[in-house]
């Protein structure tokens, strides 16, 4: 499960995106302040847009968001909170 | 002896130097970059390839690049004093800070519409822009150095003699309307000649393109040619490797990088011979 505090960028993280570039599988996120940058899925690119638009958001919203605000346990979710724990894993957004 | 302003596209620099071989070069290679008209105007390199002083200058002479008084690489024997003005000036257009994104890369045009190979050295890169240059009339934006503006997403050309080495330079020589210079011996890049650009492509310097396309080439000895498309985040990752630049212009050059792939379809091809190479360009670009 992901902690219940809300999904942010990773401290210290200014995060840019490419052009979403539907079709190609993959778009670019860059940290402007690291100068790093990171190949997503278009699932995580909108997770990091979210973030970027919104600053933070708690989990359960955020996966809500994602998933059109469907609230059943859904595969969808599943999906959603496996690519969000992928992106703190990668210490491009946290939840600490 | 030289003491003159060039106009080489996108930059004006001032060019001094004792050597005869670096006066011949500008003459064979850039004609009519000479602009009295620019003579104060402000310039953006101050190159001396001077000769090197003390005992050496006398026992095994030698040629300094100097940029702005400062010596910023190690000097070469004086034969290679021309070469040394060539390699200087692309370490400039590449470190200096002039605003562009610059990526390592072989750039043509057709009406505009560029074609940009990125390359790590050996890639083959050099002979192919040669070819698409003098046998398939592509306009030479450059075969060493993407310029891209971050402001129009636009590439400049900086159409300056083609860099080439060892085997590549009997292939390019063959080509019609192809002008080599002298051939350097022993440099640290083996056998080094360069190929005059054609005067269309120096007549269009400053008119900038849109980058179409961008391939990656990959000679492969007797390999079958391929040709696939690949996803333009794959390609920035590759582009970004061979970018001098990209950590020093941050989140101006990720836009910049973006925004010019945004309007780009991307392959990579693997051939073994120019002829094959050219037709798997066709298909791409056709």
């Amino acid at each position: 499960m992901l902690q219940e505090s809300p999904i942010q960028a990773y401290p210290g993280r200014s995060l840019a995106l490419s052009p979403a570039w539907d079709g190609d599988g993959a778009a670019v996120v860059f940290d402007r302040n690291s100068g790093d940058y990171w190949i997503v899925s278009p699932l995580a690119y909108q997770v990091v847009r979210r973030i970027v638009a919104t600053g933070r958001e708690g989990a359960t919203e955020l996966v809500q968001h994602l998933t059109d605000g469907k609230t059943s346990a859904t595969d969808a979710e599943t999906v959603v909170i496996g690519v969000i724990r992928e992106l703190v894993q990668r210490e491009i957004l946290t939840d600490a | 002896m030289i003491d003159t302003t060039l106009r080489i596209a996108p930059v004006t620099l001032r060019l001094r130097s004792p050597f005869r071989s670096v006066r011949a070069h500008v003459d064979l290679f850039y004609p009519d970059a000479i602009d009295t008209r620019r003579t104060g105007a402000f310039t953006d390199f101050d190159i001396h390839i001077a000769r090197g002083a003390g005992m050496r200058a006398w026992l095994r002479p030698q040629a300094q690049f100097l940029l702005d008084h400062g010596e910023p690489f190690l000097p070469l024997p004086a034969a290679q004093a021309a070469a040394l003005f060539e390699w200087g000036l692309n370490w400039c257009l590449a470190t200096r800070p002039l605003g562009y994104l610059v990526i390592h890369a072989a750039v043509v045009a057709q009406d505009g519409d560029a074609l940009v190979m990125p390359g790590v050295p050996g890639a083959g890169k050099s002979t192919l822009c040669a070819a698409l240059t003098f046998l398939k009339g592509w306009r030479l934006l450059s075969d060493e150095l993407a310029i891209l503006e971050p402001e129009t997403a636009r590439l400049h050309p900086n159409p300056r003699p083609i860099c080439l080495k060892n085997a590549s330079i009997d292939i390019v020589g063959a080509f019609p309307g192809a002008r080599l210079g002298p051939v350097y011996q022993d440099t640290r890049k083996g056998t080094v000649t360069h190929a005059a650009p054609p005067s269309q492509s120096r007549a269009m310097a400053e008119k900038t393109a849109r980058c179409r396309w961008v391939v990656f080439p990959r000679y492969v000895p007797g390999a079958a040619p391929c040709c696939d498309e690949i996803g333009r985040a794959e390609a920035f990752v590759r582009i970004a490797e061979q970018s001098f630049n990209r950590d020093r212009m941050g989140e101006t050059g990720f836009h910049a990088l973006c925004a010019m792939l945004d309007e780009a379809r991307c392959f990579e091809i693997a051939y073994d011979s120019t002829e094959r190479a050219l037709e798997l360009i066709d298909a791409i670009t056709g």
